[in-house]
């Protein structure tokens, strides 16, 4: 530690961390806590906010469309939801979470995760507060869904 | 079901286009990305944000803006979804979004796309037929 600060004294300034890590495709040392803290911030925000707008539109919440006539009714009865308001905080909060997020981890790790970790926080938050029910069969298709998400993300992909 | 199938349809697709256009469109002017986003702080000043949005011509920008109209219509269509199907149907079927990303890269947009991807559309596409199957 103190050889590495004596290093920046005679002047080779270390290297910026984001774009060490970004080198090595590893996480910034230091930078480990932040990205923890807004990786679960993201997996938090995108699972309740689906859970948010499932609730927003269910029981006498609901809106009807029957022709396209009645859209521009059911999105003003949408729009003025108070939990659907707060389901769309909650996405724009998991955007910037997820730019930060991205900003400090590499996407193919973060991508696929993001996803496994979302799927599996939505069920269980669908199950304790919307009081669904989901089958062993259900989970079994959510985790193939994974895998294959998953391998998606190893790829790099463009997304 | 009718109901299900078109709100899934418009969901799915409109997700898809959606992203498209808005990354067509943020590539043009070329920020935020995520590799410039050392913005965020920037974005959440409403004087910086303003000469952000000046700088950057993206009033004019006709892509950014069809793919956010395109995103509201991809809203629209999920909500017909969980309106009559359940969080843990609609959410996973989201990932039928990886299925047509990689057939527009790879017709469409004619870019390299490597079995190992190929590999993983295949089981997703097996995750979502036993889904749809699912109780």
């Amino acid at each position: 530690m103190a050889n590495r600060r004596n290093q920046s004294d005679n002047g080779h300034s270390p290297a910026d961390p984001i774009e060490e890590a970004q080198r090595t495709g590893g996480i910034p040392r230091g930078k480990r806590r932040n990205f923890i803290i807004s990786f679960i911030l993201v997996v938090i925000t995108a699972s309740s906010a689906d859970v948010l707008i499932k609730y927003s539109v269910s029981g006498d919440r609901a809106f009807t469309v029957n022709s396209l006539s009645d859209i521009p009714d059911a999105a003003l009865h949408m729009l003025t939801n108070v939990w659907l308001i707060l389901a769309i905080v909650l996405i724009l909060i998991q955007f910037v979470t997820f730019a930060q997020a991205l900003r400090l981890g590499p996407l193919s790790f973060v991508v696929p995760m993001r996803g496994a970790c979302t799927y599996v926080a939505t069920a269980l938050l669908a199950q304790a507060f919307l009081g669904e029910e989901v089958t062993l069969e259900r989970w079994g298709a959510i985790v193939v869904i994974l895998v294959g998400v998953t391998i998606i993300g190893l790829t790099g992909g463009e997304d | 079901m009718a109901y299900f199938a078109i709100g899934m349809a418009i969901a799915i697709i409109g997700s898809v286009v959606g992203d498209f256009l808005i990354k067509e469109g943020t590539m043009k002017v070329g920020g935020p990305t995520a590799d410039s986003f050392g913005g965020i702080q920037k974005l959440l000043n409403p004087r910086t944000l303003f000469q952000y949005l000046q700088q950057s011509g993206i009033t004019h920008n006709w892509k950014l803006w069809l793919g956010i109209a395109v995103l509201a219509v991809h809203f629209g269509g999920y909500l017909l979804a969980m309106r009559v199907a359940a969080v843990t149907m609609v959410v996973p079927l989201m990932a039928s979004t990886y299925i047509l990303e990689t057939i527009l890269a790879q017709y469409i947009l004619r870019e390299r796309v490597t079995l190992l991807r190929w590999v993983g559309v295949s089981v997703v596409v097996v995750g979502l037929v036993g889904l749809i199957n699912t109780r």
